[in-house]
């Protein structure tokens, strides 16, 4: 695959990427700051394990 | 819908299975599991996956209503896929042992919106060929990423 068909394919992933990465950063801020995070945790979690799966149909 | 009845499935069986362990002998379980499917994302460890390995058929697509049910099922459930990740597997065995009715509601929601995600960026993307190829060539190389950002997440999970 070409450099610049990899930068392509990587630019259509970034957006899930960064709202994965924003929650996560949400829930740690927040578990830090001593909030309730439990719920939105598993949420989160399932996020990632589903986002991570996304090749397949 | 369909990682709603998986969700439901996996509470109603774990309610069952955990009743004579401590909540502490759950939580190592849980994150023995984690540890294992992990270093195999990172290839530190080798071995099959439990999984369907079938796709979802493409009839389903021309059948009225149901058609698009049995699309949403199974690909929100992500049990008849090839799966090229064990990240799932490590989810499943949290909402098993570890996870409320909340809970594992919330882990469906967010699991369905994944891959709700997936056909959102297909659905906006100009060229499908890209698309394609992103989440079938350039995702599964970013299995450390994910790693990364799974650890923190299941870490959370079992020291709940």
């Amino acid at each position: 695959m070409s450099d610049s068909a990899t930068r392509t394919s990587v630019r259509l992933l970034v957006p899930g990427l960064a709202l994965i990465a924003a929650a996560e950063a949400l829930v740690l801020y927040s578990r830090v700051a001593g909030g309730d995070t439990k719920g939105f945790t598993w949420l989160v979690a399932a996020l990632v394990a589903g986002f991570s799966l996304s090749g397949s149909v | 819908m369909g990682a709603g009845a998986v969700t439901f499935v996996l509470v109603v069986l774990g309610s069952v299975l955990r009743a004579p362990f401590p909540a502490v002998v759950l939580q190592i379980l849980v994150a023995v599991t984690a540890v294992i499917f992990l270093l195999r994302e990172l290839d530190v460890l080798s071995f099959p996956l439990l999984q369907n390995a079938r796709l979802v058929p493409q009839f389903v697509t021309r059948i009225p209503f149901w058609g698009a049910v049995q699309f949403g099922a199974e690909m929100g459930t992500g049990m008849r896929t090839y799966s090229p990740t064990g990240l799932p597997h490590i989810m499943a065995v949290a909402i098993l042992f570890l996870a409320s009715w909340e809970e594992a509601l919330l882990a469906g929601v967010g699991f369905a919106a994944a891959r709700a995600m997936m056909l959102l960026t297909f659905a906006l993307a100009r060229d499908r060929m890209q698309a394609d190829t992103a989440f079938s060539f350039t995702l599964p190389k970013m299995k450390v990423l994910f790693v990364v950002l799974a650890l923190p997440m299941m870490a959370l999970l079992v020291i709940g």
